[in-house]
């Protein structure tokens, strides 16, 4: 297990920030709702920093290069589906894991033709049909599925499709954090400023102490994704699962925290909210994802970060 | 304390009357509609609800209610049964402005603005300012007395559905600092000076707004109360919003459970234990909440005791998101989707969209951080600023 993640892709990693940042960073985001530019504008920016040359399956060291830009782009809420184009099949072809039974993908009109594929391994050619009419998942889009006939997700495809899936959420995440930090430090209210006040206090600190644990999870999970030769899922079921309980909960009291301004977009918390819900919830929400989990472990057992005694 | 029975006279008559104006289209109409015709449509759907005497069953006698708590909480019931229209937009008019007037306003306020509200008149609240929101005895909005009015300069913020109000209660610094420099004033939204700004929010919709003040002139005649006393009279007409309205909000919990068992009973059967279970749960916490209500409004006759009242909207606004989360739990992925009002869900038929602006119970009308420290200084009596 290989707890430090490598200078490069941490390089790699903060120079996506700049050149996000530079770009807008959440404006993106905020833009993006009403005028499709913004979207293409992070293409450029993410393209100029050299995602396309990145091969996620070749080897871990990309990998992690890969999985860093995921959180980046989380914790800007880059309108863009990163992890998808990492794991782009063709050129022009994204990937995504889906639900066959309600097949909907974010961000689904970046490409007229998608490569789908079920955490079952079932796989498909996904067309955009509809958006599902949500505010809160203005991207969002159900599909057209297509069998491919013989084909088969690999296992490698689904891990790194929940993997990239959870860093994402990591980022939102850590943002949703940072700026509940900074707000609480400059909003007064009864004369003290915010993080004066112990509930406060404590309850950014269980955050912060909730965020540590899924980014260390995130990081073995994705080491373990290239050296245990297991079919399981269970790895990347946790940890999708770990990211959905921790994100959900950070993003709720960074809101809370902000008062009645978590709720108006010119803050940046309100926009990550709302952009992080496709995220939350594709494509396996809390319910579906511990049923998975469950399975896999019946199945293959759980060993985790714990090799010795795990569960079987 | 006592629940009237099911099935009482006034329960067939709300029913029957409901049956007849298609109270359920009313609100798929609602739901799909755009906010300003939604406003016109709430604005209907109030005046058919006066002439039928169930529109202010909670005022006073002579204004047109005087209904027993009882007969409120029968017509409550039977409205939000039916799957009658919620009228948001009124909701500070019917049951905060109204309070306000009826507890403190002059008569002469009271003829003006009772029947007016009644009517439909929409009323917004301007009490939270940008540097003082949970800290509202800070407020900055200035009023200066000049003769026979008062100018009033400042900025006020997260004043729900103020963009389609005429009305707006507004809370002004007329003294020194802090509360005893407060007054309480009725101010007409069309006075020259006033703009009113939406603000898109998390959830994707512009219904809180910021409300800008720049030289407005409001008569004398339009403070409420004594100049400086404001801060008395807010606190003793909040706990309406916290009060009173808790006795409809409670019977939408049950609603909401009828949706939410809905909801399992569409389930796979591998997963419908589960659900079943946590339906269990929330039928427990749902009664308790009801019979908390119960309480509360028995022991504060006129529905005033705030800090009782703060636990109502503790309970209430954390139950709120639990019964979302489920509800969008259990719809999965098909909780993403959905045509405002068609999907057969809870409160503005879209799981999602209910689930998200539950998000905002817990900070509206004070934090539940602040309620919170209200119990605990008010109900156990612990020392002030204990919190800190």
């Amino acid at each position: 297990m290989r707890i430090a993640l490598p200078e490069a892709a941490l390089d790699f990693g903060r120079v996506a920030d700049d050149v996000l940042r530079a770009a807008g960073g959440v404006d993106l985001a905020r833009a993006a709702e009403s005028d499709p530019r913004a979207a293409a504008r992070a293409q450029e920016c993410l393209a100029g920093i050299g995602m396309y040359d990145i091969d996620p399956r070749g080897c871990l060291e990309d990998a992690v290069a890969a999985a860093e830009l995921c959180r980046v782009a989380g914790g800007h809420a880059v309108p863009y589906p990163v992890a998808a184009m990492l794991l782009r099949t063709s050129d022009a072809t994204p990937f995504a894991l889906v639900d066959a039974r309600q097949p909907i993908i974010d961000h689904a009109l970046t490409a007229g033709t998608w490569t789908a594929a079920t955490l079952t391994g079932e796989l498909f050619e996904a067309e955009p049909d509809a958006p599902v009419d949500s505010k809160v998942a203005p991207f969002a889009m159900t599909v057209r599925l297509r069998p491919v006939a013989g084909g088969t997700a690999s296992v490698l495809d689904r891990r790194l499709g929940l993997l990239f899936g959870a860093w994402h959420l990591l980022g939102f995440g850590q943002r949703a954090l940072q700026l509940a930090i900074e707000h609480t430090r400059v909003r007064e209210q009864f004369g003290h400023p915010l993080s004066n006040f112990q509930v406060i206090r404590h309850t950014l600190a269980d955050l912060s102490v909730g965020l540590e644990g899924l980014d260390l999870l995130c990081r073995f999970s994705l080491w373990s994704a290239f050296t245990d030769g297991s079919p399981s899922l269970a790895d990347a079921l946790s940890v999708r699962l770990e990211a959905q309980r921790v994100v959900k909960h950070t993003l709720r009291m960074a809101q809370q925290f902000h008062g009645a301004s978590g709720f108006a977009d010119e803050y940046d918390i309100s926009v990550l909210v709302r952009h992080a819900q496709p995220g939350l919830r594709l494509p396996t929400d809390r319910g579906a994802t511990l049923a998975l989990l469950r399975t896999a472990i019946d199945e293959y057992g759980f060993d985790g970060p714990f090799h010795a005694g795990g569960v079987r | 304390m006592s629940l009237p029975e099911p099935g009482t006279d006034l329960a067939h008559e709300v029913r029957s009357w409901c049956r007849s104006k298609d109270a359920a289209g009313w609100r798929d109409r609602m739901s799909a509609a755009a906010p300003a015709e939604r406003a016109g449509l709430q604005q209907a759907w109030l005046l058919q609800l006066a002439e039928q005497g169930y529109a202010v069953p909670h005022w006073p006698a002579a204004w047109g209610g005087g209904r027993s708590r009882a007969d409120q909480l029968t017509i409550a019931r039977e409205l939000i049964r039916a799957g009658a229209p919620r009228l948001d937009m009124h909701f500070v008019a019917l049951y905060h402005a109204a309070a306000t007037l009826v507890t403190a306003g002059s008569d002469e306020q009271r003829a003006t603005y009772l029947p007016a509200i009644r009517d439909g008149q929409r009323w917004c609240q301007g009490f939270s300012e940008p540097g003082a929101g949970s800290d509202l005895a800070s407020l900055r909005t200035r009023a200066e007395r000049r003769g026979d009015h008062y100018v009033v300069n400042g900025h006020k913020t997260w004043s729900s559905s103020a963009e389609f109000a005429e009305m707006c209660l507004l809370l002004a610094r007329t003294g020194g600092q802090g509360r005893a420099g407060i007054s309480y004033f009725l101010l007409d939204l069309s006075s020259p000076g006033v703009s009113v700004r939406p603000i898109r929010n998390a959830s994707g919709h512009d219904e809180f707004c910021d409300v800008f003040l720049t030289d407005v002139e409001i008569p004398v005649t339009a403070r409420v109360g004594a100049e400086n006393e404001g801060w008395r009279i807010a606190n003793a007409t909040l706990g309406e919003e916290r009060g009173l309205t808790m006795l409809e909000r409670s019977e939408e919990m049950v609603a909401g459970l009828r949706y939410l068992t809905l909801a399992a009973a569409a389930l796979p059967p591998e997963e419908r234990g589960a659900a079943l279970e946590t339906l269990g749960a929330f039928a427990e916490r749902v009664e308790s909440f009801r019979l908390l209500v119960s309480r509360v409004l028995d022991a504060s006759v006129d529905g005033t005791d705030t800090a009782a009242a703060s636990i109502l909207k503790l309970v209430y606004s954390e139950l709120l998101q639990d019964i979302s989360r489920e509800g969008l739990a259990m719809a999965g992925l098909s909780g993403h989707e959905g045509r405002h009002g068609w999907s057969g869900t809870w409160q503005t038929g879209h799981w999602f969209d209910d689930y998200l602006r539950s998000w905002e119970w817990t900070i509206g009308g004070g934090t539940n951080d602040i309620l919170r420290n209200v119990v605990g200084e008010r109900i156990l009596g612990l020392p002030r600023g204990g919190s800190r």
